[in-house]
């Protein structure tokens, strides 16, 4: 239905380049034995939608066309795999994604979201087991996590009780990257979402307070939640509005805290935009791959770690 | 409240109207001017302060009714009204420098919200700004809306109930599709 399943997406090892067409479970299946026939269909059965060309073993890997369901980047935020899966990431995105979005407001809100599912998906693609379906919003809500964290450092002075709101962020993590490490959980889509947050943070939050004072702008929050009236004092200075109407007098008289801060922003823009391309580059070109990484997903137990491996491989 | 009595007794020219705690969200009023520079006398964070921070409650939605034109504020640039009735030379200096800077430096910044003891509220002249702005800072964080009745009042956030709207659709979705290919369920419809 929409996962980030690898071999949709494109040719994978063992299987294109495989010495037989290796069977595929059917969507219908109800059976785990790869000798049942209900797990004997073809890849473009697997994958669905308009399907995808099968793999032909005679043409080895660099056989075209590709299957090339690029969407399987995208669409599995929205799928889930679970009423326990679902239930969680709901209720975080329903209290921590909630007001978050009402401190920085939708169209950053969304953009971080989205960047951080998107690139935790594009990192399982590169470095999580091939056949390893992953899906959930965990991803974007892990960027949302690293904006908590962000907007937490940023106002520690301001918080009543720094330690113990830090406490709570880093023990979300810590609790879900263990819980990552149990088969069928898929850490990568979290780690991926949780550094794209931070670096994307820092691009569009607000500066930190400490640097607010010290650079002379207010140190209100982004838009007063209370009121009904409009402050026309920030964006008298500062802002888009500001930038529109005086371009030059935009950059004028500014510290050099200011600027240290602006080119920390679009360092980090830069950086998005290299790790995006960098890895969807190795994803479709050069699929460079590392053997550790698996373990970031996986404890050596039983065989978790050998799931999602293609037989053969 | 006896710290009203006070300060009306020292013929406050606020009228003593100054008080607009339980009118919290008239934030229409203009922009008053900035606290006017104190005189030079020495900041005094004596006594005569305190009894004022026991009447604000919520500094964050301190208002301003019509008389805080002129903050007469003393030392402690009062940017709110409300409390800035603490000075009682007020009449005779129109021209109060605000030491916001000598505050900032002394309390740091307890702008943001979390950071409300009422002792501070009294001493919250570290504004270099007109006052309204942040007499329309949202809440301290304990005390914004939260739970039900904030779900859909003040600032909607759309993105977060649109997505899950999706997620719960296609999650049902998913469900049924899988019930109908593994034929636990007839389809009936479409």
């Amino acid at each position: 239905m929409g996962a980030r399943f690898v071999p949709c997406m494109r040719n994978t090892h063992g299987i294109q380049d495989a010495n037989l067409t290796v069977p595929w479970s059917c969507p219908n299946t109800t059976s785990l034995l790869s000798t049942d026939p209900s797990n004997m269909c073809t890849l473009s059965d697997l994958c669905g939608f308009a399907g995808v060309p099968n793999p032909d073993i005679t043409k080895g890997m660099n056989q075209k066309p590709e299957p090339n369901q690029w969407f399987r980047f995208i669409v599995p935020m929205f799928l889930h795999a679970g009423i326990i899966h679902i239930t969680f990431n709901l209720l975080l995105q329903l209290t921590m994604g909630r007001e978050m979005e009402m401190i920085i407001g939708s169209v950053r809100f969304a953009l971080v979201y989205f960047s951080s599912g998107i690139f935790g998906f594009v990192m399982g693609g590169n470095f999580a087991p091939p056949a390893i379906a992953s899906t959930g919003c965990s991803g974007c809500l892990f960027g949302i996590l690293a904006l908590t964290l962000l907007d937490l450092i940023y106002s520690w002075g301001q918080r009543p009780k720094p330690i113990s709101d830090l406490m709570f962020i880093l023990l979300d993590v810590v609790i879900s990257f263990v819980l990552g490490l149990l088969p069928g959980l898929d850490n990568f889509s979290h780690i991926g979402g949780f550094m794209m947050g931070l670096v994307l943070g820092i691009c569009i939050l607000r500066s930190p307070n400490t640097l607010r004072e010290r650079i002379g702008l207010p140190s209100t929050p982004y838009t007063p939640m209370m009121s009904g009236a409009r402050t026309n004092m920030d964006d008298d200075d500062n802002g888009i509005k500001a930038f529109s109407k005086k371009p030059v007098g935009f950059f004028k008289g500014r510290k050099p805290a200011w600027w240290a801060w602006w080119l920390l922003r679009v360092g980090a823009l830069v950086g998005v935009l290299v790790a995006f391309i960098v890895l969807l580059n190795n994803f479709y070109k050069y699929r460079t791959t590392c053997t550790w990484c698996k373990h970031l997903s996986c404890l050596p137990i039983k065989n978790w770690c050998s799931i999602g491996q293609i037989p053969g491989t | 409240m006896a710290a009203n009595d006070y300060y009306n007794s020292h013929s406050n020219p606020y009228g003593g109207n100054s008080y607009g705690y339980d009118e919290p969200h008239h934030y229409n009023e203009p922009i008053p001017p900035p606290a006017p520079p104190s005189s030079t006398k020495p900041p005094q964070i004596s006594t005569d302060v305190s009894p004022i921070s026991t009447t604000s409650k919520y500094y964050g939605r301190q208002n301003y009714s019509g008389g805080h034109q002129t903050l007469g504020s003393t030392d402690n640039g009062y940017y709110m009204g409300g409390a800035g009735a603490a000075s009682h030379e007020n009449d005779q200096y129109a021209d109060n420098i605000p030491l916001k800077s000598k505050y900032q430096k002394q309390q740091g910044s307890d702008e943001f919200l979390g950071q409300n003891t009422q002792y501070q509220n009294a001493q919250y002249q570290n504004s270099q700004y007109p006052p309204s702005p942040e007499a329309q800072r949202p809440l301290p964080l304990q005390d914004r809306p939260r739970g039900r009745k904030g779900w859909f009042s003040g600032k909607i956030p759309w993105v977060v109930y649109v997505v899950t709207v999706v997620q719960i659709a296609v999650f049902i979705a998913e469900i049924v599709k899988n019930g109908t290919l593994v034929s636990t369920l007839e389809v009936v419809c479409c």
